[in-house]
């Protein structure tokens, strides 16, 4: 079996949004385990920059142990092991030279439950950014972080409180401040929606919107309308394997391989 | 007939059960209680009257009125200090090792099982431990050094214990949050998971040290001296406590001294009560602070 069909780069040509963008990320024959038990089996993938790639699949397919290998959150697994090469920047990440903090640094990431840090909305902000010595006005940057998160007008008089008194949809806008405060290059999302009541999903999904023009996005989603609204490229994964990937419009409407169309159009999954 | 109305022969013997259970469980916890009342009522009715300005003034003396618990009070404080200020540092930084940073191994597992065990060594072996190590090895002496370093090998078992599960307690996305955003280890346990469990962590170290202030028989060993008659200026003088006190007017035949060690129970009943009161309410504070 062919595990990717779309393997060839001309296809993204066919996407009108892109126009010629370099690659950011390059992943290449990367295997991963838990233990002894495969998560990923040879992943090859282009991600280029400043376009939103969904990663669709049933659970437990792989797609947020792949997701969490961009930014090397893995590492903090006993016993996960990754074989193969991601290159970002046309550097590998997992290199033994590299200092994963600094992966971290300028890839970010939004986790599936929103998570702030047990401290102020103002420090939730302007914590990473100061750790990592930024110089640069902090109250003027939480202010321009959380307007792209549109979340300003809602916590403006209250930057002291606690991030956790906020409601849960809030609380993932405070998230997503915080990945985009750091200014990133990256923004990983691993299903930030799903732990979201649908009035604040959907408030998240016109953030992401708003944020595809400035970051490259990789958004591992259940729900597939989600996929097709927001993203540029879809990969479809099962079993650890990337089964078919390639730009939205094209794998929604006339998917190559069987096992795609069978999921896409709910025979499993 | 109504299914409701008659409950059968079985459905009444299970309640019956129940009723009973119920009213054992009630004896148990009155029982307790009635055997503390009991206690705190014999130790007040008998120390209560020699209970005066006078002895917390005196040092130990032959004679009951002119006896008292300067030295004594003075000496559990010297003790407690050093036992806290080598078992505190020593046992946060061991928890926060094992716990965060180090990598999960054999060697981990070796370690926390043992300190496991330590914690449940009786506190006499600490102090053959504290008079070979420190009394004579290193030549503290029967000092108030090598009494609090003893009750500070003693409680640190617990207080790695007690910090190790206040940390675990804190959520994994709190970490996870702070490493996404390019913290290093340090800047994340520092930042959030240290303070999250402050609480907790308190907590253990006052029990603890609440523990660690009624121990009588290690401080025997590593030579705590029953009459003093003067307070200790630097960490090597001699010294006694309370619980060595209270134990060494017990054994006195006269009556009196035997309610002057009621007394005695008294102040070291009130320094606990004292201590555990700040723990409830620190704790109670911190918790509205986070989350």
């Amino acid at each position: 079996m062919t595990t990717t069909s779309h393997n060839n780069p001309s296809v993204s040509s066919l996407d009108t949004a892109s126009h010629e963008a370099d690659n950011i990320l390059e992943v290449r024959g990367v295997h991963a385990y838990y233990g002894s038990t495969c998560a990923l089996r040879s992943i090859d993938l282009d991600v280029k920059a400043n376009q939103v790639y969904a990663f669709i699949g049933p659970s437990g397919c792989g797609k947020s142990t792949f997701l969490r290998c961009f930014n090397r959150m893995n590492d903090f697994i006993t016993d996960f092991k990754i074989e193969g090469s991601i290159k970002y920047r046309n550097t590998n990440i997992y290199h033994t030279d590299v200092d994963p903090v600094l992966v971290r640094r300028h890839i970010g990431m939004v986790f599936q439950k929103p998570n702030p840090l047990p401290t102020s909305i103002y420090n939730n902000v302007a914590w990473g950014p100061k750790i990592n010595g930024f110089k640069v006005d902090f109250d003027e940057l939480v202010e321009t972080s959380l307007k792209k998160a549109a979340l300003w007008d809602q916590v403006k008089e209250r930057l002291t409180d606690n991030g956790y008194h906020l409601s849960g949809g809030q609380q993932q806008r405070l998230c997503i401040a915080r990945a985009i405060a750091m200014n990133p290059d990256v923004i990983l999302m691993d299903e930030p929606c799903s732990a979201l009541d649908p009035i604040s999903a959907r408030k998240i999904e016109e953030l992401i919107v708003d944020l595809k023009k400035d970051y490259s996005i990789l958004i591992v989603t259940h729900n597939m309308q989600q996929a097709a609204r927001l993203s540029h490229h879809t990969v479809f994964m099962l079993k650890g394997e990337i089964i078919e990937h390639g730009p939205t419009h094209n794998l929604f409407a006339t998917p190559q391989q069987s096992l795609t169309k069978e999921y896409i159009t709910g025979k499993f999954g | 007939m109504n299914v409701l109305s008659s409950p059968s022969a079985h459905l009444r013997r299970r309640q019956a059960i129940a009723k009973w259970f119920r009213r054992i469980c009630r004896f148990m916890s009155y029982l307790l209680v009635g055997i503390v009342c009991y206690l705190l009522w014999d130790v007040i009715s008998d120390g209560w009257h020699w209970l005066s300005w006078d002895f917390f003034q005196n040092y130990a003396s032959r004679m009951p009125a002119k006896s008292g618990v300067r030295a004594a009070i003075s000496g559990s404080i010297w003790v407690m200090a050093i036992t806290i200020i080598f078992a505190v540092p020593v046992g946060i930084a061991a928890a926060t090792y094992l716990e965060e940073l180090m990598e999960q191994s054999r060697l981990k597992q070796f370690i926390s099982l043992n300190i496991q065990n330590l914690a449940g060594v009786p506190s006499i072996v600490y102090g053959i431990l504290g008079l070979t190590v420190f009394v004579r090895f290193l030549g503290f002496g029967g000092s108030v050094l090598s009494g609090g370093l003893t009750l500070g090998l003693l409680i640190l078992p617990i207080i790695i214990i007690a910090t190790r599960e206040s940390l675990r307690s804190v959520p994994q996305t709190v970490r996870q949050a702070a490493m996404a955003l390019g913290a290093t280890k340090w800047q994340t346990v520092r930042c959030y998971v240290l303070p999250t469990s402050f609480s907790g962590i308190l907590t253990g170290i006052i029990l603890a040290i609440s523990r660690a202030v009624g121990e009588t028989a290690p401080l025997i060993l590593v030579g705590a001296v029953a009459y003093i008659r003067y307070v200790p200026e630097n960490p090597l003088d001699a010294y006694t406590t309370l619980p060595i006190q209270i134990y060494n007017w017990v054994g006195k035949p006269k009556a009196e001294f035997h309610e002057l060690a009621a007394s005695g129970i008294i102040v070291l009943l009130s320094l606990m009560f004292l201590t555990n009161l700040c723990a409830i309410i620190l704790r109670h504070k911190k918790q509205r602070t986070y989350v």
